[in-house]
């Protein structure tokens, strides 16, 4: 699968407005986000990639820009399912690891303290033996 | 409110010459007058715009929730290495050792309580004891220390049927 370069997750806060009359249009579109600041996020996404289509006007590289988009779309979705997938994987895993390091850790703990004990008397036989 | 964007957002925004508001408000217009790719019609020009800007916007949005996401991605992964290391340390090396150390320091023990047994002394009354019932089992368990799973033996030939059986029988 192609890679697409992902950016780092640094971000900057922007204080954006919703219009309730865009609110309520956004309701019946069924590919805008439900959620208010997803909703306003992806109306500068859009407005941007319109500006950007406006400015390149011409039939056939809108089309290919639009492949290209949607190619990149795409493998970014496989990447980001993957990802998400290996994750809750890791995590279930990762509790289980905890469980078994934690019980292990406490039967090693208690030879720990055997081994301790043992030579202690080991040492207490030795010197009776001698004397 | 505050809507978060990605850095990189904000540097693509302002390449394009338009502020976050700006953009919000070319989008809201767009939203209930554009076509959808699930409502397609002639073909021409404006819907292909459409069509682009819808799934320009998408990928964005995919692109801003993953590169969120991906560190907590990241972390998870190497928390994770860094666990299974710590279980595989106490499987393969930790437990086999202690245990290993357990059975050699009875094995000691055992020896000099029978030497004292030998010079007519009560090895019983030298402490101190592991309190009865709270001796750790020291025998090697399995799947601990490198040891190769076992494996079965080869099958046996196959047996005759029993028709077979009763043609032998009778020739």
């Amino acid at each position: 699968m192609t890679e697409v370069e992902l950016p780092t997750g640094d971000t900057v806060a922007i204080e954006l407005e919703l219009d309730p009359d865009v609110r309520a249009r956004a309701t019946d579109d069924p590919l805008a986000p439900d959620d208010e600041i997803d909703l306003l996020r992806y109306l500068v996404y859009l407005g941007a990639a319109y500006l950007e289509a406006e400015r390149v006007a011409d039939y056939a590289e809108i089309h290919r820009r639009f492949g290209a988009v949607g190619g990149k779309a795409a493998v970014l979705r496989f990447h980001f399912a993957e990802a998400a997938r290996a994750y809750a994987a890791e995590q279930r895993a990762a509790a289980a690891n905890d469980r078994y390091a934690g019980t292990y850790g406490l039967i090693l703990e208690r030879i720990e303290q055997e081994i301790a004990v043992r030579e202690r008397r080991i040492a207490n036989l030795e010197e009776a033996l001698r004397r | 409110m505050k809507v978060e964007l990605l850095a990189e957002d904000a540097r693509e925004l302002d390449e394009l010459g338009i502020s976050p508001r700006e953009a919000v408000a070319r989008g809201a217009h767009a939203i209930g007058n554009r076509v959808t790719h699930d409502r397609l019609s002639g073909g021409d020009l404006g819907e292909l715009v459409d069509l682009f800007a819808e799934r320009s916007a998408d990928l964005h949005l995919v692109r801003f929730h993953y590169a969120r996401k991906a560190p907590e991605y990241e972390r998870s992964a190497g928390e994770y290495d860094d666990t299974a290391a710590y279980v595989r340390r106490i499987r393969l090396d930790l437990a086999p050792t202690l245990r290993s150390r357990l059975r050699e320091l009875r094995r000691r023990e055992a020896e000099l309580e029978h030497a004292l047994v030998e010079a007519g002394r009560d090895p019983q009354s030298i402490g101190p004891l592991v309190p009865k019932g709270e001796a750790v089992d020291p025998s090697p368990k399995p799947g601990e220390g490198p040891e190769e799973r076992p494996k079965l033996g080869p099958l046996p030939p196959p047996r005759r049927s029993f028709l077979r059986r009763l043609i032998g029988r009778s020739r």
